[in-house]
C-alpha cells in the first residue's frame, strides 16, 4: 500500500505559512525509528533503531494500526499504547517526533503529517549517543547478571543437587542441566565410570575427605601389606586408601606409581622394623639389593626329606647353589653340535624342556614324563621295547623286573646255558604242565637274581643314575639296598616379584639366563642377577633406559596378610549403602 | 622522568611481582610432588591460596579507587594492580597444573583469564589512547566541539532559509541524518554512518546515500551552484558550502574523539562485570573443592 508523508520543513520567512515536503512511500509496513534504514527517521537517543511500524490492521484491529516494537510503546493521543487503531486526527508521539494522522480518501494514500517537537538544529549531544555510559551499557547491570549467572550455574544449582536428595535425579539426568558434576575436577578412572554422576556414591559427608569405608563398600577383600597380626601393622595406622589411589586426576590412573610412596618406609626399613628380613631399597636403578633368590633346600626329617624355602644371600665370589638332588648338565643338553636323541643327534633349545604356562608368565615345572622321557627311556632290556620300568617308584621298578623275568622263565625264552644250569623242563612245550614246588622255587630264584642284576644295571650304571643321586645302603638286601634321593625343583625363584616371561618373549632366554650354556651341574642357580635386569631397566627417574618403578615388579596388597582396614570392612558390612552400591552394580 | 604506574618507584611492583613469578615457577619445577601436578597437591593448595589472596587484593583496588587519600598513592596501587594481575595468571596456571575440563574450576580459570586480558587491554588503552585523544581534539574540548557543530548547523539553516526550499530541505535532512556515535559498535568502530536523502531528479528516484564527511551533501550543493543563475544566491550557496565543509571536519574530529573515548573506557565495561563473576566463581571453586573433598 501507499503512504503519503508530509514532512514539515520550515515556516516561510515572508508569509509564516508552514512548508511541507511530500514523500510517497510504497510499502506494507511504514517503519519509524532512529535507524537510517527507517522510513521515518527520528534522530534521538531515546528512540529505538526500529521503534514502531504503521500497517494495515489484522482481524478486529481496525483499518490501520500503529504497533510498537519496543516495550516502551508509543504515545497515541497522550496514552502509551503497544498496538493502537489509527483514526483521522490522532496524534502519535515517538520521542521528539509528532505524527498526525490526516483524513485520507478511500483509495488515496494513507496520509501522515510529520514534524519534530523541537525543530532541527538540536544539539548533537542531545540527539546522539556520544559516550558509552549513555549507550545503555551498564557495568552494574552486567556485573549483577554475570555474577548471578555464575552463582546459579556453578554454585547454587550444584549445591541443590548435593544437599537436596529429591532434586538429584532431576538435575543429574541430563548433561545440559548444571549439577554437581560441574564440581568434578577431572574424569573418573574407567573402572569407576559406572558410578556416573552420582557424586554421593563416594562423597557421603560434605567437607570430609573420603574415608576407607567408602572403598570397602565395594572392595571388600583388599589385603594388607604386612600380616595384620604382626607388630608392623602400627606403621600403617590411619592410612587412607586415597593416599595412593588418587581419583579425578586429569590422566585417569587409580594407582599412584610414585615410588616414594614405597621408599618412604623401605629405604629405612631396618629402623622402622628392626626384625625384618628385608633389605632397604630406594630405587631400582641406584639403590636396590641384589636378587636373593628363594630355593628349596632339603634336610633329613623324621619321614624322609623336609623341604624348606631358603633365600640365598649374594656374597661376592660365592657361587649360589640349590640342592634339588637332580643330576643335570645344561651345557651338555644345549651343546651346539647336538646331543643324542631317539632319532639321532639333535640340537636342543630351551623351549624343548621349559614350556610357559597358559598365561605365559611363568614356566611350567619340568617333569620327567613330559620333558625328559622322549630321550631318556626307562627300558631295561635293549631287545624288548616293552621292557620299561616305572618312574619314581623303586618298589614298582622291582615288581616290573620280577614279573618280566618270571614271564621270561615260564615262556622258556631263556638262554641255553642257564636252562641247563637249572635243568628245567620246557614248560611251553607241554601245556597244562604244572611246575613242581621245587621247580617253582628255582624259577623264582632265577627271576629274582635276574631282576637284581637288571636293577643294579639301572641304579648303578645306566638309566637312573644318569639323572639321580643313587646311594647304596650297606646291610640291606634286595631292592632295598639302593636309595634314590627325592628330587624337588624350585618353582618360584622370586616369589616377591612379578616377573612375566610373556612380556619379555622378544628377548632370547640366554640373554638373561646367561649361565645356561656353561652350567655343568644342576645345583647352579641360573637366575639372572639384578645387573642383567638393569641393562634394560633403570630407576624410576632415569629415562636413559626403561624407567621402572616399584610397582612394575612388586605389589602393595599381598596375599594372605589379612584385610587392609578391618574396621572399615566391618562398617561396610553393617552399612546399608554398601548394599545399594552392590545392587546398582548388579543392575548395570 | 615522568612517574607513571608503569615505572612507579623504579619499577618497585614490577620487581616484586617478577620475584613472585620466579618463586612460583621454581616451586612448580622443583617441588618433589608424588602425584601428577594439579590443584589437589600441597603445591596446588599453596599456589591456590596465594592466587586467591591475590584476587582479593587486586579486587580491593576497585574499592581503593573510590576512597580517596587512604593507604598509599593511587599510582602505586595501580602499578601493583597491573603487575600482580599479570603474575596472577601465571600463579593460577601453575596452581591447576595445566589441567582443564568442563567444570567450575576451569570456568573460574577462564573468567580469570578474561579479567586479566581485559585488564591488559586497559593497560594498553591507557598507554596509547590519551595522546591520540589530545591529538584528535586539537585544543578543543568535547563540549566546545559539540557546541561549535551545533552553532554551524544553526548558521547553515539560517543561510538556507532564504535559499530555495529544496536546498533547505537537503540541508535539514543532512543535519537530521548526520550520525555521530550511536550504538556501542558504531562508537568503537568510529565509522561515519551519516546519510542524506537526495531528492528525485535527473531521471533518478529519491534515495538515501551515505554522507561520509558530508561529501554527498557537498557534491549535491556544488551541483546546485552549477545550475544556479542568481549571483546573490551563488554567493550564499558558497557561504553554505564553507559552513558545511567546516562542519565536516569538526564532525570527523568528534567522531574520532568519540571512538577513542569509548575505546579507552570499553575495557572496563568488560573488566568489572567479569571481575564480579570471577569473585563468585572463586567462591564456588573453593567451596566445590572442599565440599566434595
Amino acid at each position: 500500500m501507499r503512504f503519503r508523508v508530509l514532512r514539515w520543513i520550515r515556516s516561510d520567512t515572508a508569509t509564516g505559512t508552514r512548508q511541507f515536503r511530500e514523500v510517497i512511500v510504497q510499502t506494507r509496513r511504514l517503519t519509524i525509528g532512529r535507524g537510517s534504514d527507517q522510513h521515518l527517521q527520528i534522530a534521538d537517543a531515546k528512540v529505538f533503531p526500529n521503534h514502531a511500524v504503521i500497517r494495515s490492521g489484522r482481524g478486529r484491529e481496525g483499518a490501520m494500526v500503529i504497533e510498537s516494537l519496543t516495550p516502551s510503546g508509543v504515545t497515541v493521543n497522550g496514552r502509551s499504547r503497544v498496538v493502537c487503531t489509527l483514526n483521522p486526527g490522532d496524534e502519535i508521539r515517538v520521542g521528539p517526533a509528532i505524527i498526525i494522522v490526516e483524513d485520507s480518501q478511500k483509495g488515496a494514500p494513507f496520509t501522515l503529517r510529520f514534524r519534530m517537537a523541537e525543530q532541527e538544529g538540536g544539539r548533537l549531544d542531545r540527539l546522539h549517543v556520544l559516550s558509552l555510559s549513555d549507550s545503555g551499557l551498564s557495568k552494574r547491570f552486567w556485573s549483577l547478571m554475570l555474577a548471578s549467572g555464575v552463582a546459579a550455574i556453578f554454585l547454587l544449582v550444584p549445591m541443590a543437587a548435593a544437599l537436596y536428595q529429591p532434586l538429584r535425579p532431576l538435575l543429574r539426568a541430563s548433561a545440559v542441566v548444571p549439577n554437581d558434576a560441574l564440581w568434578s575436577p577431572g574424569p573418573l578412572h574407567a573402572a569407576h565410570q559406572f558410578i556416573g554422576s552420582d557424586c554421593n556414591a563416594c562423597h557421603t559427608s560434605p567437607f570430609q575427605p573420603i574415608e576407607n569405608v567408602q572403598c570397602t563398600n565395594c572392595h571388600t577383600k583388599v589385603e594388607h601389606h604386612v600380616p595384620v597380626t604382626s607388630s608392623d601393622i602400627g606403621l600403617f595406622d590411619q592410612r587412607r586408601c586415597g593416599e595412593c589411589h588418587v581419583e579425578h586426576a586429569e590422566t585417569p590412573s587409580v594407582v599412584s606409581r610414585d615410588q616414594r610412596l614405597c621408599s618412604d618406609c623401605h629405604d629405612k626399613l631396618n629402623e622402622l622394623s628392626p626384625r625384618t628380613q628385608l633389605l632397604n631399597v630406594a630405587d631400582f636403578g641406584s639403590d636396590h639389593p641384589d636378587f636373593r633368590v628363594s630355593v628349596l633346600q632339603s634336610s633329613e626329617g623324621a619321614k624322609g626329606l623336609d623341604w624348606t624355602t631358603v633365600r640365598l644371600d649374594v656374597l661376592p665370589g660365592e657361587r649360589r647353589t640349590e640342592t634339588s638332588h637332580l643330576r643335570f648338565s645344561h651345557t651338555q643338553h644345549l651343546a651346539r653340535r647336538g646331543i643324542k636323541g631317539p632319532n639321532g643327534d639333535e640340537v636342543l633349545q630351551c623351549r624343548n624342556c621349559h614350556e610357559p604356562d597358559s598365561s605365559g608368565r611363568l614356566m611350567q615345572p619340568v617333569q620327567m614324563e613330559q620333558n625328559c622321557s622322549r630321550c631318556h627311556s626307562l627300558r631295561f632290556d635293549e631287545k624288548d621295547p616293552t621292557s620299561i620300568v616305572p618312574h619314581g617308584d623303586i618298589e614298582g621298578v622291582y615288581q616290573t623286573l620280577l614279573s618280566h623275568f618270571s614271564r621270561q622263565f615260564l615262556e622258556g625264552d631263556v638262554g641255553s646255558t642257564r636252562r641247563a644250569a637249572i635243568s628245567v623242563r620246557r614248560p611251553g612245550g607241554q601245556p597244562g604242565m604244572v611246575l613242581t614246588r621245587d621247580e617253582q622255587f628255582r624259577a623264582r630264584d632265577w627271576a629274582e637274581q635276574q631282576s637284581l642284576m637288571a636293577a643294579r644295571d639301572l641304579f648303578e650304571k645306566r638309566v637312573c643314575v644318569d639323572c639321580h643321586e643313587v646311594t647304596k645302603l650297606s646291610g640291606r638286601l634286595g631292592i632295598e639296598q639302593w636309595k634314590v634321593e627325592p628330587v624337588k625343583l624350585t618353582q618360584t625363584w622370586m616369589p616377591r616379584a612379578q616377573f612375566n616371561h610373556q612380556a619379555h618373549k622378544t628377548t632370547e632366554c640366554l640373554t638373561c639366563h646367561t649361565g645356561a650354556t656353561v652350567s655343568k651341574r644342576s645345583n647352579d642357580v641360573l637366575m639372572p642377577d639384578i645387573n642383567v635386569c638393569r641393562t634394560c631397566h633403570s630407576g624410576a627417574e632415569d629415562a636413559t633406559r626403561l624407567p621402572s618403578d616399584c610397582l612394575m615388579c612388586h605389589q602393595f596388597h599381598l596375599p594372605d596378610r589379612g584385610l587392609f582396614d578391618q574396621q572399615a570392612a566391618s562398617e561396610s558390612e553393617g552399612n546399608p549403602r554398601s548394599g545399594v552400591i552392590r545392587r546398582m552394580r548388579a543392575l548395570q | 622522568m615522568h612517574q607513571s604506574f608503569f615505572n612507579y618507584r623504579q619499577y618497585r611492583y614490577a620487581v616484586r611481582a617478577g620475584a613472585l613469578a620466579v618463586l612460583a615457577i621454581l616451586a612448580y619445577v622443583f617441588c618433589p610432588l608424588r602425584e601428577p601436578k594439579s590443584g589437589g597437591t600441597w603445591l596446588g593448595y599453596t599456589l591456590g591460596t596465594i592466587g586467591a589472596l591475590l584476587i582479593v587484593y587486586l579486587a580491593w583496588y576497585g574499592v581503593r579507587r573510590r576512597t580517596f587519600g587512604s593507604g598509599g598513592s593511587a599510582t602505586g596501587w595501580l602499578s601493583a594492580h597491573v603487575y600482580f594481575g599479570f603474575v596472577l595468571m601465571l600463579v593460577a596456571t601453575l596452581h591447576c597444573g595445566f589441567q582443564f575440563g568442563w567444570n567450575v574450576h576451569t570456568a573460574a580459570y577462564v573468567l580469570l583469564a578474561l579479567v586479566v586480558l581485559s585488564g591488559a587491554w586497559g593497560t594498553y588503552a591507557y598507554a596509547r589512547y590519551p595522546s591520540l585523544i589530545i591529538k584528535a581534539r586539537g585544543n578543543i574540548g568535547r563540549a566546545e566541539l559539540v557546541d561549535e557543530i551545533y552553532q554551524l548547523d544553526g548558521r547553515a539553516l539560517r543561510v538556507a532559509a532564504v535559499l530555495p526550499a529544496d536546498v533547505h530541505d537537503l540541508l535539514a535532512d543532512s543535519i537530521r541524518r548526520t550520525q555521530v556515535g550511536g550504538s556501542i559498535w558504531a562508537m568503537l568502530r568510529g565509522y561515519d554512518e551519516s546519510t542524506v536523502l537526495i531528492p528525485a531528479g535527473g531521471g533518478m528516484p529519491s534515495r538515501v546515500v551515505p554522507n561520509q564527511g558530508q561529501k554527498a551533501l557537498i557534491e549535491a550543493l556544488a551541483g546546485r551552484i552549477a545550475a544556479q543563475a542568481d549571483s546573490n544566491e551563488i554567493t550564499k550557496m558558497h557561504t553554505l558550502l564553507d559552513i558545511v565543509a567546516r562542519k565536516a571536519s569538526l564532525v570527523t574530529r568528534l567522531q574520532k574523539d568519540v571512538q577513542l573515548q569509548s575505546l579507552i573506557q570499553f575495557w572496563l565495561y568488560l573488566h568489572l562485570p567479569l571481575c564480579f563473576a570471577l569473585l563468585v566463581a572463586l567462591v564456588a571453586h573453593i567451596l566445590a573443592v572442599f565440599f566434595y573433598w
